[in-house]
Order: C-alpha cells, then structure tokens, then sequence
C-alpha cells in the first residue's frame, strides 16, 4: 500500500451520488466527537491550573486568586533539590536509553549480529512485565542491605551496585525504555539509502569515518526527535523514581506530586497542582521541540523508490560477541522476574546458605489478601472498556480527520494529542479535582478511571489508527460508493477489515497500559475500586513483602502468556504492537 | 504542535465554558457533618434485638467499606472473622497511613462524595476527622469495658470513639547486621559512631511522631540540637509503612529503626526472623480509635464491624497479631501523641512542625 495524502470526494459528486451522510450529519459527528474529546481532556487540566493560582481552599473551594502556590513552592528548600534530581536523573535515562537502544537497532539493522532474536526477546519483556514489578525485583537483587546478588559479587570483585542510587534508577529506566527507542529507530535504520556509505566506501573512507559523516547526519534528525520523546517520558517517569528513588533520598516532580497530596492531614491541592502545571508546561515545550523535528526529519529523505537493501556489515567473529552482549541484556529484564518468583517459593533466598525452606504460604497468603479477585477483575474490566472506547473514539476522530472536509477537524487531533504532555499523576490529580467537584457519581465507580486511561491513552490510539487510514487510498471508499454503498457501509464492509490490523494494535496498546498502570489508578482508586496495580503498590507499602511476590509472580506469569499470545497474533495477522 | 488561531479559539471556548459549568457545579455541601435518619438509628439503636435487628439491615445493604491504617494481616483476619458471622455483608477496605486517610476522607467529605462507613486510624488522625464533623456519636454494649482514658466523647458525652488496640514504635535490629553491643537504651545511644549509615526511618507520620517524641522528651532546643546530630548520621528514609520498614528490617535490608512497631516486629519474630525489638523510652503508643461515620452509606454494617473490632473475639485477633488493648502494662514508659494537646487544632499545628523539621533533617 502507498501512503497518500487524505483526499476526498469532490462535493458536486457526493451530492450527486448521494451516497455519503449529509453534510450536517459529518458537522454533527464532528462536534459530538470534538464535545466528548474536550469534555475528557480539557475541564481536569484547566480545572487544575485553576486550582493551582487559587491556594488556600478546599476540593470544592477556590481560594483567593494568586501566585503563592508557586511562590512557596520555588522557595521552598527542598524545591531545588527535587529539580535537580528530576533533571539528573531525566538526562541520565534519556541518553542512556538513546545510546543502548540505537546500539540495538543499529546492530539489529545494520550487522550480522548473532541472535537477533534476543533483541525482539528484550522488547517482548519490557512490554509484558509491569515497571513495579521490575523494580521490586531488581530490589531483591541488588537492594542496598539485602540484594541477594551483591553479596557474591562484592566478594568477587570487592564491590557491588546499588539499585537505590541515582546511577541505580537511571540504569533500570534506561533499561526498560530502550526496546522502545530500538522500535522507533531499527526502520529508519533499515531504510536509509546505503548508498552513500557505499559510495563513500568504495571511494576509500574508513568505516568509522562513514559513521561519523555519512551514517551520523543522514540519522541525526531520526535520533534526535526520539531523544526528544524519551526526555518526554523521563519527565513523565513514576514507578522506579518511586519504588527504587524515595530510598535513597531521590525526589522527582512527579512522585512529589503523590506524596505532596499525602504529606499532611489536609491535602494540599494547590501545590500538587502548581507542580503539575510546571511539568505540562516544560513537556509542552518538549513535544513542540518533537514536533520540529519530525518536521525537519522529513527533509532528510532516508527513504527512497529505489529498491535496496540496507548492507549489513560482516562483524566476523565479533558478532557472536554481540550476540553475548545481547543475551546480557536480556537477562537484565528476566533476572529481576526470576528473583522475585525464586523469592516467592523460597522466602529465606539470600539470608544465609542455600535456598532455604520451600512454602506456598505467600500464594495461600495472597488467595486470603482482601479483595484480590476483586481487583483483577476490576482491572480487566476498565482495561478493556478503556482499550474499547479509546479505539472507537479515536476511530471516528481519525476518520474524521482524513476522510472529511468538515471546518476545523485538525483541533480533534490537537485536543487529543493534549494529554502527550500531562503525566499520569497529573491526569490523576486533574481528575480527581474534576469528579469530586462535578455533581454526577462517578467518583468511586471505575468509569473515572476509564475516563482517565482513555484521555490518557487516546494521542498512542491516534498513532496506531491515523497514519494507517491515511494509507487507505480514498480510491477504494469512492469505487465502493460509485458501487452503491452508503457511508457506513464503506465504513463496515472496507475500511474496518483494511483497518483492523491497526484497530487490534490500538485495542491492546490501551488494554497492557490501562492494565497495569499505577500513576493514574494511584490517585483515583477507592475502597470500591481496586485494580491490580494499585493492589501491588498497597502489598508494597504495606509491608506484606511475601505477598507481593507470590502475586507479582502470579502477574508476571499471565503478562507473559497474554503478551506472547498477543505478539504471536500480531506475527499472524500482521499488525504492529 | 502547531495550532491554528481559530482552532485555538474553539478550544478556549469549549474549556473555559465546561469548566465555568463544573465549578459552578462544584461546592456541593463542603460538609461533613450531618448524619442520615437511617446512621442516626443503626448508631444508636438499643434495643434488645439490636443484634438481628442490625444483621438483618446489614444483610440487606450488603457491604461496607473500611478505612484503616491497619497494616498488615490482621485486617484479613478480621474480615475473616466478620464474614464468618455475617457472610452476607462483603468487606471493602481502603488501608493507608494517617495522612491518607484523612486527606481521603477530608476530600471525600468536602466533595459530599464520602465512601467510608467505619473508621480504625490512629488517635491523633481520628481526632483531626472527629474535629471536623466526619464522625458520628454510637452507642455499643461492648463500649463499657473500655477506660474513659481511652473513649473519645464530643461535648455532650457521647461516644465518638474508642481505642480498642495499642501498637508501641521503637527502636528494632537486625540480629545479624547490628551486634548487641551497639543496640541503643536510650536516645543518645542513636548517635554512637557504631550504629552510622545503619539507621532508617519511614516518611509516614510514624516517622513525623518520632521527631514529636524527641521534642516532647528533651525539650524544644535540646530536642532540635539533638536531631541535627542524629541528621548527621545518615538516615535511611524510606516510603514504606512502618509495617514494610519491619520487613525490611527482618530480610536485611535495613539494619536497623527506631520507628518499629512492637507487633511488627512480634510478628517477624514468630516467623523466626532475625529481628529484635527494644524499648527506649519513652516508646511513642501509637493507639489506634474505631468508630463510625455520620455519612456511612451502609451504617447497620458499618456498626456491626466496629463491635466486632471492640468485641472479645476481635480483641483475640489483635492479640494474636501482637496488637495489646490500650490499658495494658506492657511494662515500659509510653507517650500517647496527641494527649498533650488540648484540641486537634493545637496538634496539627505541632504535627506540621514536627514534619517540617523532619524533611529538613533528613532531606
């Protein structure tokens, strides 16, 4: 299929046709669409920009107009050092998240590595196993006084890391983002034009010098827009800065954002916020920068109507070395999984010699903890109403967007795309400040958590669904309605079977994230609302550390027979996760 | 992202116009206060068929959600022991510390949108929410075995509250990462050379009590001089409940803490965990108050559960997770928090000050 440029039926044809829906039913879908887009996304956010310039109220009371939210907040002594590890740790991740990640792509794209396997192996855990799992894990193996790795290297080498330090959270970050920028950068990767660095070859330079000035530039736009979206979610990052960062005294502005709404008996909604609306404005800045560089990339043409294949280097012997590196890698996303199943059965793993004794106390333990079930279930349902609604809505937005002339229809993309720059504590906080304000009861029930993951994970819905109904020729909608279908038939009949590979990719994009997400199911959860995630950062918390494993395991388990089952269909049928 | 003027226009419009709608719709009661007909007769029914008359109105509610600071097992013991009676009636919990808690139920009452039927939390928590109205006056045959000392009453005399177990925070080792030599008696001994970059502490407000200890027990500039030392000695600060800290205490994670709770660490010790708990006095009683709210959505459950937790046979499962009634000796000098304090008021004023000098002196 080639991509296209959205086009759509002269209106004198579809008039004379008669075959589309009237020009008012287009306007009415429209603005119902735009409605519950910027009811979903619009009243939290500016509700809570509101809160945070009128300090000195309640939840349902503004107080008095003024900027001292943000005064004490600056002045604040700790204000400075949570910037300042907010900022370490966001350009420790980013750049090391870009540098393993573009190693592996590079590798994967561009070399005969051995065991290329290993690297799709890598992306497949880091999409299955939750980060709050990852972290606790990576506690029982490296945690400062009782990791059960560290005691067998500190006497083989005289020292051993930390994970609750700032290299310690950056590294495991760093980790588990870099199969996604591998994701974004092994196509362009694959698709640059080798012609030049064979041109240039021939003509004498040196490997490296190919890198540096032929490989480097024609890349650099490519690299630097990805940069830019894992600085993006470095800012937005919550679980390892909280499990694996608060230990060592490392504070970020989005765990302070929890915390600061838990520090006292009346919570202080004016600072939370005041935090919140400094990260939307500086991820504001950091999407716009994004959006520049896609912008600029697309003037260096990588991809061309030339039929080539990328030339992948001969590494010689050194590509089983590569192989070995990546298999260390690997072992970095299953070590932590392991310990924690280990620790589960055997719960005396790494205080004395051996394993210990055996018990199935922890797994009887979590079949007693209270309301377990009701979190699953609870889970599984608002992860799929959320994944449901997010792809309908951004099915019909999309549409709208490329098969419509209706006035105005780019403001959906932009009012969908708002949450990009809102982490998800701050989308729980804006939230939770909406529902308890608003008179109708959804505060309590699991449709403000389904209302959040949708806003939440609507701009990812649209990157599955837009550019994939834009490689629709609108050729094939106009044979079919010159054939005598209506709209919605087209609607049915073509462009839904032709979509569905990237409807499915959508559906369980939002259904894993909704699943296990504990930003936004943090601040939102109630009595009556347990979901998994939340359920694990309670049993972490409240200190039922043998529970946590046993269920984390338990989690673990069906994460990756859910998440192969799904990458097995998506081999199947074709479409991308 | 680049927007047009026109489309930035549209989207002004609709979210200024939808959120002008929600905050008009915003402010409903900001209340806490005000218990409904049908709380008011559960919470003070006395009849002599009070307890079918209660079942038969549990049964038909059929939940009831609990807010504790309860951490650990015995809030599934309990639950399980309550179901055993009333298998009907299924049990929601919402388990946080004290500053959850309360700023749950603060922002759930404000909002009039309150979950909560019963409450279990900490006295110097329960009193904040009894102060601003949250609570409900009850009346239970068992209530009478409790000491005045430890019942909570409003202005009239009636009950509002009753302490109905006790959980003592001090000083708790590893045996293996801490030698019996360097275990501290008393305050001073925290700051021995010995026991540096080995101590930790949660941010809970079982941490913040702990600098309300030091200022009670030595005075206000003894007490900050004193902590400034002990900043130097390299806490561990930890975002835990004091229940996890326990824990990780026990696999030898965390050496040592004087913010341990003695069931905790009770507990651990069953379990045959290398733990140890010492008193240094006087040990912070952390004593924990049940009772009702005024908007409880389910009040016959809800009073139901809180004689369970003041019953005899509630009493055995405190006892079985190490949790002694508030009245007895347990042989060391202890320090009730808010009992210095007058009003709630005076408290929290203390509390964040306290929890200011914390951040301070080991942020």
């Amino acid at each position: 299929m080639t991509a296209t440029a959205p086009t759509t039926l002269p209106r004198a044809r579809a008039t004379r046709t008669g075959f589309t829906l009237p020009r008012f039913g287009s306007n009415a879908s429209f603005f119902v669409i735009v409605v519950v887009a910027a009811m979903l996304v619009l009243p939290p956010l500016v509700l809570m920009i509101w809160t945070s310039f009128t300090p000195g109220g309640s939840v349902t009371e503004s107080g008095a107009i003024s900027l001292g939210a943000y005064r004490d907040l600056v002045a604040s002594d700790s204000f400075k050092d949570v910037a300042w590890d907010t900022a370490v740790f966001t350009v420790g991740a980013s750049v090391l998240a870009l540098a393993l990640g573009s190693a592996m792509a590079w590798f994967v794209a561009r070399t005969n590595m051995a065991g290329k396997g290993l690297v799709y192996a890598c992306v497949f855990f880091s999409f299955a196993i939750p980060g709050m799992i990852e972290a606790t894990g990576w506690i029982l193996l490296f945690g400062k006084g009782a990791g059960i790795a560290r005691g067998p290297i500190e006497d083989l080498i005289g020292w051993a890391p930390v994970v609750q330090s700032m290299p310690g959270i950056i590294i495991i970050q760093a980790w588990s983002w870099a199969p996604m920028v591998f994701l974004l950068l092994v196509g362009p990767f694959r698709a640059m034009d080798a012609s030049l660095e064979e041109s240039a070859l021939t003509s004498g330079a040196r490997r490296s010098t190919v890198l540096r000035r032929i490989s480097g530039p024609l890349l650099a736009p490519s690299i630097f827009a990805v940069l830019i979206l894992v600085v993006v979610r470095a800012v937005q990052a919550f679980e390892i800065p909280l499990f694996l960062g608060s230990s060592a005294g490392i504070r970020t502005f989005t765990t302070e954002i929890y915390s600061s709404l838990r520090k006292s008996f009346r919570p202080d909604y004016a600072t939370a916020a005041a935090f919140g609306t400094m990260l939307v404005v500086v991820l504001s800045l950091g999407l716009y920068l994004y959006h520049r560089a896609t912008k600029l990339g697309s003037r260096f043409a990588t991809v061309t109507g030339k039929a080539f294949r990328a030339r992948e280097a001969d590494l010689g012997h050194w590509r089983w070395v590569a192989g070995g590196v990546t298999f260390l890698i690997l072992l970095g996303y299953v070590a932590p999984v392991l310990a924690m199943v280990m620790t589960s059965f055997w719960p005396q793993l790494g205080q004395g010699d051996g394993l210990g004794e055996f018990t199935m106390k922890n797994y009887e333990q979590v079949a007693d903890y209270r309301g377990i079930w009701d979190g699953v279930t609870n889970s599984l349902y608002v992860g799929v109403v959320s994944a449901t609604w997010a792809t309908l809505l951004c099915l019909v937005a999309a549409y709208i967007i490329v098969r419509t002339k209706v006035r105005g229809r780019q403001s959906l993309d932009h009012i969908l795309s708002v949450p990009m720059v809102i982490p998800g504590t701050v989308l729980g906080l804006a939230f939770l400040i909406t529902f308890l304000r608003v008179p109708i009861g959804i505060y309590g029930t699991l449709w403000i958590l389904v209302f959040a993951f949708v806003a939440h994970y609507a701009p990812y819905s649209m990157r599955y669904l837009q550019p994939a109904l834009l490689q629709i020729s609108p050729d094939i909608d106009d044979s079919s309605r010159v054939a005598g279908a209506g709209t919605l038939t087209v609607f049915r009949r073509i462009l839904f079977p032709l979509l569905m590979p990237a409807i499915i990719g959508s559906w369980l994009y939002v259904f894993f994230h909704a699943f296990r997400d504990v930003s936004i199911a943090s601040m939102l959860y109630t009595a009556a609302t347990p979901v998994v995630a939340t359920q694990l950062l309670d049993m972490w918390k409240d200190g039922t550390a043998g529970a946590l494993s046993a269920y984390g395991s338990m989690l673990s388990g069906a994460s990756i027979v859910i998440g192969g089952l799904a990458f097995w269909l998506a081999k199947r049928f074709g479409f991308k996760l | 992202m680049h927007i047009h003027l026109r489309t930035a226009t549209v989207i002004s419009v609709i979210s200024v116009a939808l959120t002008s709608l929600l905050t008009a719709c915003g402010g409903s009661n900001g209340e806490a206060g005000g218990e409904t007909n049908a709380a008011a007769t559960a919470f003070t029914y006395t009849g002599s068929d009070r307890d079918t008359y209660l079942a038969d109105c549990a049964k038909k509610e059929g939940s009831v959600t609990w807010y504790t600071s309860l951490a650990g097992g015995v809030i599934d013991d309990m639950i399980k022991a309550f179901n055993e009676k009333y298998p009907d009636v299924k049990v929601k919990t919402f388990r946080g510390d004290e500053s959850d808690i309360t700023s749950r139920v603060v922002q759930e009452s404000q909002a009039d949108r309150l979950q909560g039927d019963i409450l279990e939390l900490s006295s110097d928590a329960y009193r904040e929410l009894a102060d601003i109205g949250a609570l409900a006056t009850f009346t239970s045959p068992v209530t009478a075995k409790y000491s005045e000392r430890f019942t909570l009453k409003n202005d009239e005399g009636k009950i509002l509250g009753i302490g109905d177990r006790a959980s003592y925070v001090s000083f708790a080792y590893n045996t293996n990462k801490v030698p019996d030599a360097d275990v501290p008696k008393t305050l001073d001994d925290l700051l021995k050379p010995a026991l540096k970059g080995k101590l930790a502490l949660t941010d809970s407000t079982t941490g913040v009590r702990f600098i309300g200890n030091v200022l009670t027990t030595l005075g206000e500039d003894a007490g900050k001089a004193y902590l400034k030392k002990l900043g130097e000695q390299n806490i561990r600060i930890e975002s835990v409940s004091g229940s996890a800290l326990a824990g990780l205490i026990a696999k030898g994670e965390v050496a040592s803490s004087p913010g341990i709770f003695r069931n905790h660490a009770q507990q651990l010790i069953k379990d045959n965990s290398p733990i140890k708990w010492v008193a240094i006095e006087p040990v912070t009683a952390n004593v924990g108050y049940a009772g009702v709210f005024a908007k409880a959505p389910h009040p016959c459950a809800a009073m139901l559960l809180t004689d369970m937790l003041l019953s005899e046979d509630g009493g055995k499962i405190y006892e079985k997770k190490q949790y002694p009634r508030p009245d007895e000796d347990l042989g060391f000098k202890s320090w009730v928090p808010d009992e210095t304090y007058k009003t709630a008021k005076d408290y929290e004023k203390a509390f964040t000050t306290w929890q200011e000098l914390f951040e301070k002196t080991f942020s």
